[in-house]
């Protein structure tokens, strides 16, 4: 099992890699900055716009994607962990997709609906809804056991930065090479040949 | 962001040495007045110790990412009025 953090971290990792090989430095300070290309959030998302839905404004802001910036992303990840089970919601705003990741295999719509929700609150007026399309397809590779959820969730990210398809992910029981990969990625702070 | 036109307040001498900060888990609010130098991790356990929580099971967050027990204000460019939010640790496998 993995938690919050560990997810996070190597999300993070991930997403920085990209962005140093594109050049992109992150600066809060000039808010006339272009989004990110890629990016990855916290995984509390999911549990904040059921909440307080508002504040992740706050959150878009600070990364620049308020005032339509978003749609110039290439791709945004929105880690969650619902029941006990880690997914991942992939939208790729200049395609206008919004795919979700499972590796038990589920459709998701909660949670493509809260992705939406999401949207809709970083866009404001600029959200149409009908720009937006859907992934209903489960193209995730399916875990053969009840613990490895959050290395297929990391992992599909990773492969989707790489512009791989979903089914490069081999499933395995208990993914012990994957696991290895990101704790030496972990402990480095820095990805150990995963882009490479 | 106001303009309260002090006299005494010259622009050149930028942001007040204090900051007023609210750290939210959306059930309480706490309010925290600290230095722009100071680690967060004190205000961090001082919340924890407040209500009763153990502060690995707790994540802050500044503007959806993830606060470390050693930044300071000043290290994340907080201004006065801005919040933490609190999370509960999410574990998941099955």
């Amino acid at each position: 099992w993995l938690n919050d953090a560990i997810i996070d971290m190597y999300l993070q990792m991930l997403v920085n890699h990209q962005r140093a090989g594109e050049g992109f430095k992150p600066n809060k300070r000039d808010t006339k900055a272009p989004a990110p290309s890629v990016h990855s959030f916290s995984p509390m998302w999911f549990k904040t716009i059921q909440s307080n839905a508002n504040s992740i404004a706050g959150w878009a802001k600070a990364v620049n994607m308020t005032h339509g910036r978003i749609l110039n992303s290439k791709m945004i990840f929105l880690p969650l962990c619902d029941m006990s089970h880690w997914r991942l919601i992939v939208i790729k705003p200049q395609e206008r997709t919004i795919e979700y990741f499972d590796s038990l295999g589920a459709r998701g719509p909660t949670y493509i609906r809260a992705a939406h929700t999401f949207l809709r609150v970083v866009l404001e007026n600029r959200y149409v809804a009908s720009e937006w399309t859907d992934v209903h397809e489960q193209r995730s590779s399916r875990q053969v056991n009840g613990k490895d959820c959050g290395v297929f969730t990391v992992l599909n990210a990773l492969v989707q930065l790489r512009g791989e398809e979903p089914n490069r992910i081999i499933s395995d029981d208990g993914m012990e090479d994957a696991r290895l990969r990101i704790t030496v990625s972990l402990l480095a702070g820095k990805l150990t040949g995963e882009m490479d | 962001m106001s303009d309260n036109g002090s006299p005494q307040q010259k622009p050149e001498e930028g942001p007040s040495e204090h900051l007023n900060i609210k750290v939210t888990d959306n059930n309480n609010e706490v309010f925290f007045k600290i230095k722009r130098t100071t680690v967060l991790k004190k205000l961090m356990d001082a919340f924890c110790d407040r209500q009763g929580k153990n502060i690995s099971s707790v994540r802050f967050l500044f503007d959806g990412q993830r606060v470390q027990p050693d930044d300071s204000p000043d290290a994340l460019d907080m201004q006065d009025g801005d919040t933490l939010e609190v999370h509960q640790e999410q574990i998941g496998g099955c």
